[in-house]
């Protein structure tokens, strides 16, 4: 049987070859070609470079994907409309009902409201405070902030935050880079990191590139599109809301790994953590910003991991820094039974309603009706 | 009587190892602050890389810095950058590469002033012997005494030796590909196919010139040594091209390969872990890796070869539209199954003789080609089953074409494309062999043809996979229908140009992660 390959007719056929071009030509042509290519290559070194300085919907889709959302939530909402954003980790984004707050609020109080869930996962202090400057340059200013507390992210390690594991510098600019190493980010890796970005940004921003592009090409753990999977206020709905006690005692033995020998034997005071906090109280003390410290609902078992002494020294340290700086702190810790939980600390739609609900009616609606104001 | 006689054996084979050993453990023990310094820069050979890409900047500048007329200074600058490539991986195996081809150029010297059949036989045991025998030392020795070992105890023997750790051993880059390099000089100079090589420079650059020293081609003597004698001059055509390959190269391993290994891996690591949709979507996946990763190494090392002014053996020629096994060994790893086919194939016979003894000679050459890419028991079934398929191939062929109506059914479009597509799939069922567990293959095998649900999900979403293979099958059609040669031609050079960075940033923002070895670095 003859070998060679016989291609489907409604293909083309292969060309006759045109006239081969002489030599001087075919020079010219591959030292034009090369030219371009070298000029052209620069171009988008140094375009990307420049865009993902001047942009953060480049840099950082975790966070320019929920503010691009707050802008049009805050734009679509009514002059005078109360504004609500919670500031946290993937708790608070699983958690943290941003529409069904607003609706609640608008119910109870009779005046518009817009809450926003400003959860982004692996986060901590030192993210906070940088979101939270991005946010304040933005012009958004909300009425009541909720900043959560994710007690492993306060621990005061010598390697510095744990944070600084997701926050690399590529996600941050220049000057948000160096505020990062100043509490404790590893110096090297970090602005190392930043500059790769700037010099080799397509090879060092390419999962932010390809989640924006195509997110299903990426493998689940370099996906930064967290931001596109959310509600018009910024709730993300877990991704599978019926599970099975196997599980749900799988997640937790996860979650145990990576909690409970931090959770065992951690301090906070101290710590550059506790600085980062205590920075971004500092900052919306200056703005006039009211703030909630605020610890999300764990599960019993969870909440089982803290050795006492622990608990006692971050009971003792968030007590301090809400007396230091007025402001309140919502333990929401016991409120919810451990099958509205994932893993017994990220929340399933029925247990975000729950909290947003008891969040709402004990904290929120409390702080802005008119009886409660000063 | 038995056992004594293997341990008579063994301690042969021992004996020449500690030889070798012996030999290089000078090299091994002294670490140089300036091949530990050199390792940093350089630590592994790879050409995906940025320290690669300087490394080869800086050498092309040197290279082409040196005047015309200054051809041997040239052509020594780049025996010296190539034994560096080796040596900042491991400078001990580059003395090894180094010191066996002074050897082979020696031998090859001596083949070629004899005129005693007696004294070119013993020369030519030699250098295959050497060849061999180092080749057998680092890769095989492991494999063969460890199977020694089973095999006595399971007769009730006392092999008197303990098994080797096989993941200990270290297995210089490359070897197979230079020794077989080595080999073909030898047997070419003993049959006066052409003359030993006089200038040591050059034969010292066919056999570690940097480009395809870690991973092929195989290139022969008479290409290679003929070009290292043509003054090189600045080709802006031949700079484009090679540009243009090493970009291909880079996007195909980059961007398809470490994808589909995101895909494929984790099953062939733990494919009891899998469902059978998992598996047969890894199967696919490898089957595209493995060609992305060997042929964008492969057109890497062409198009790096391109801008020293050196013209490398086209390593594969669209594997995947072979209509049969045979048209497949055609388009796969052409410098190997060419070797194969000009140094064992036809020395054992070829097709002469009668149909048993022609499938004989086949199935000993693909066993023996298995063999060459790894030693466990999985590649030489792999080498099997492949030489099992041409010999099957073979008979079918002659057996259609004394039916006319099936042959010219099988050669019509419809009946080309059903080839084609059996063709992929048998050799992607292959590929499930070619991993060293044998154990692993097997278990895949039992998860593929069965519908059993797995524990664990594919890392990515299988529309990555679907979408990489259509993009490669419309590559291969637009080649195969010569599109984009026509296309290549009338496109404007700013275009091209443009083209060519649009091809490195996608390469760059394709790449999964930071990118892993070359599949074939490890044969």
């Amino acid at each position: 049987m003859n070998v060679k390959l016989a291609l489907p007719k409604w293909l083309p056929a292969t060309a006759r070859p045109a006239a081969r071009p002489g030599r001087r030509d075919r020079r010219r042509k591959a030292v034009r070609s090369l030219a371009a290519g070298v000029v052209a290559t620069a171009a988008l070194f140094v375009g990307l470079g420049v865009a993902a300085e001047r942009s953060l919907y480049v840099r950082d889709p975790a966070y320019a994907d929920k503010e691009v959302r707050l802008r049009r939530l805050e734009a679509a909402a009514p002059p005078g409309a109360v504004r609500v954003v919670a500031l946290g980790t993937s708790r608070t984004g699983y958690g943290f009902h941003g529409l069904r707050v607003g609706d609640a609020l608008n119910a109870d109080l009779g005046r518009p409201a817009a809450a926003f869930n400003f959860g982004v996962p692996a986060s901590g202090p030192v993210t906070h405070l940088l979101y939270l400057r991005r946010l304040l340059d933005a012009g958004h200013t909300p009425d009541l902030l909720f900043v959560e507390i994710l007690p492993p992210s306060l621990a005061a390690l010598p390697e510095g935050p744990r944070e600084q594991l997701f926050l690399n510098g590529e996600r941050l600019r220049r000057d948000e880079a160096e505020t990062a190493v100043g509490y404790g980010f590893d110096a090297d890796k970090t602005r190392g990191s930043w500059r790769r970005s700037v010099l080799n940004p397509w090879s060092t921003l390419r999962f932010a590139l390809v989640g924006r592009v195509a997110p299903s090409f990426l493998p689940w753990q370099f996906r930064q599109d967290w931001g596109r999977n959310v509600d018009a206020a910024g709730w993300c709905t877990p991704l599978n809301p019926d599970l099975s006690p196997a599980r749900r005692e799988k997640a937790f033995a996860q979650a145990k790994i990576e909690y409970e020998g931090l959770l065992q034997t951690m301090t906070v005071a101290g710590g550059r953590p506790d600085a980062a906090l205590r920075d971004l109280l500092t900052l919306t003390r200056e703005r006039g910003i009211p703030v909630r410290l605020l610890l999300m609902p764990e599960s019993d078992a969870f909440r089982g991991m803290y050795a006492p002494a622990v608990a006692a020294r971050l009971d003792g340290y968030l007590a301090g820094v809400c007396r230091e700086f007025g402001c309140g702190l919502v333990d929401a810790r016991p409120w919810l039974p451990a099958d509205l939980f994932t893993d017994g600390h990220h929340m399933v739609k029925a247990g975000a309603e729950a909290f947003s609900d008891r969040l709402t009616r004990e904290v929120i609606a409390p702080f802005f009706r008119p009886a409660a104001a000063p | 009587m038995i056992p004594d006689a293997i341990s008579t054996a063994v301690a042969t084979a021992s004996g020449w190892a500690y030889w070798v050993k012996w030999w290089f453990a000078p090299f091994g023990e002294y670490t140089s602050p300036y091949f530990t310094g050199l390792h940093k820069l350089l630590p592994e050979p790879f050409f995906h890389t940025q320290a690669f890409l300087a490394f080869c900047l800086v050498v092309l500048a040197a290279y082409w810095a040196i005047p015309r007329k200054w051809q041997l200074t040239r052509i020594w600058l780049l025996v010296v950058a190539s034994f560096h490539f080796y040596a900042a991986w491991s400078q001990e195996l580059a003395f090894l590469v180094t010191t066996t081809t002074l050897v082979d150029y020696l031998l090859g010297r001596g083949l070629d002033a004899s005129r005693r059949r007696r004294v070119r036989q013993f020369l030519l045991f030699a250098s295959v012997g050497m060849n061999i025998g180092i080749l057998c030392y680092f890769k095989y020795r492991g494999f063969f005494l460890n199977e020694l070992n089973a095999s006595l105890r399971d007769l009730g023997y006392d092999p008197g030796y303990a098994t080797l750790d096989i993941k200990s051993i270290i297995v210089p880059f490359g070897i197979s590909f230079y020794t077989f390099e080595a080999i073909s000089y030898a047997v070419d100079v003993y049959r006066r196919k052409i003359g030993a090589e006089r200038s040591l420079p050059r034969f010292l650059l066919f056999i570690l010139f940097f480009p395809h020293l870690v991973s092929g081609p195989i290139v022969r003597a008479p290409d290679f040594l003929r070009q290292t004698r043509r003054p090189k001059r600045w080709n802006w055509v031949r700079v484009q091209v090679g540009v243009q390959m090493f970009l291909m190269g880079a996007f195909k391993k980059l961007a398809i390969a470490d994808r589909m290994a995101v895909f494929c891996d984790p099953v062939f690591k733990e494919p009891d872990q899998y469902g059978t949709g998992a598996c047969w979507l890894a199967v696919v996946a490898y089957a595209l890796r493995i060609y992305c990763d060997f042929s964008g190494y492969s057109d890497m090392a062409v198009g790096a070869a391109h801008l020293f002014g050196y013209k490398l053996t086209a390593n594969f020629n669209m594997p995947y539209l072979a209509a049969n096994v045979s048209d497949f060994w055609r388009r796969w790893h052409i410098s190997l199954s060419t070797w194969l086919r000009d140094y064992l194939y036809i020395p054992l016979g070829g097709s002469r003789g009668t149909k048993l003894q022609a499938d004989r000679n086949q199935m000993l050459t693909m066993l023996l080609g298995g063999l060459w890419h790894g030693a466990a028991w999985s590649y030489l079934l792999w080498g099997g089953v492949h030489g099992l398929l041409l010999v099957l191939h073979k008979h079918f062929r002659d057996w259609a074409r004394e039916r006319p109506r099936l042959d010219g059914a099988l050669r019509s479009p419809a009946g080309t494309v059903l080839r084609v597509f059996l063709t992929f799939a048998a050799v992607s069922l292959c590929w499930v062999l070619f991993q060293p567990s044998i154990g692993k293959a097997l278990a895949l095998y039992a998860r593929l043809f069965s519908f059993a649900d797995g524990v664990k999900f594919l890392p990515l979403h299988h529309r990555s996979l679907w979408y990489t293979a259509a993009f490669v099958l419309i590559c291969h059609l637009i080649v195969s229908r010569g599109l984009w040669q026509r296309a290549y031609a009338r496109v404007p050079a700013p275009v091209l140009g443009v083209g060519y960075a649009a091809c490195l940033c996608a390469a760059l923002v394709l790449a999964p992660d930071g990118g892993g070895s070359f599949i074939y670095f490890d044969f």
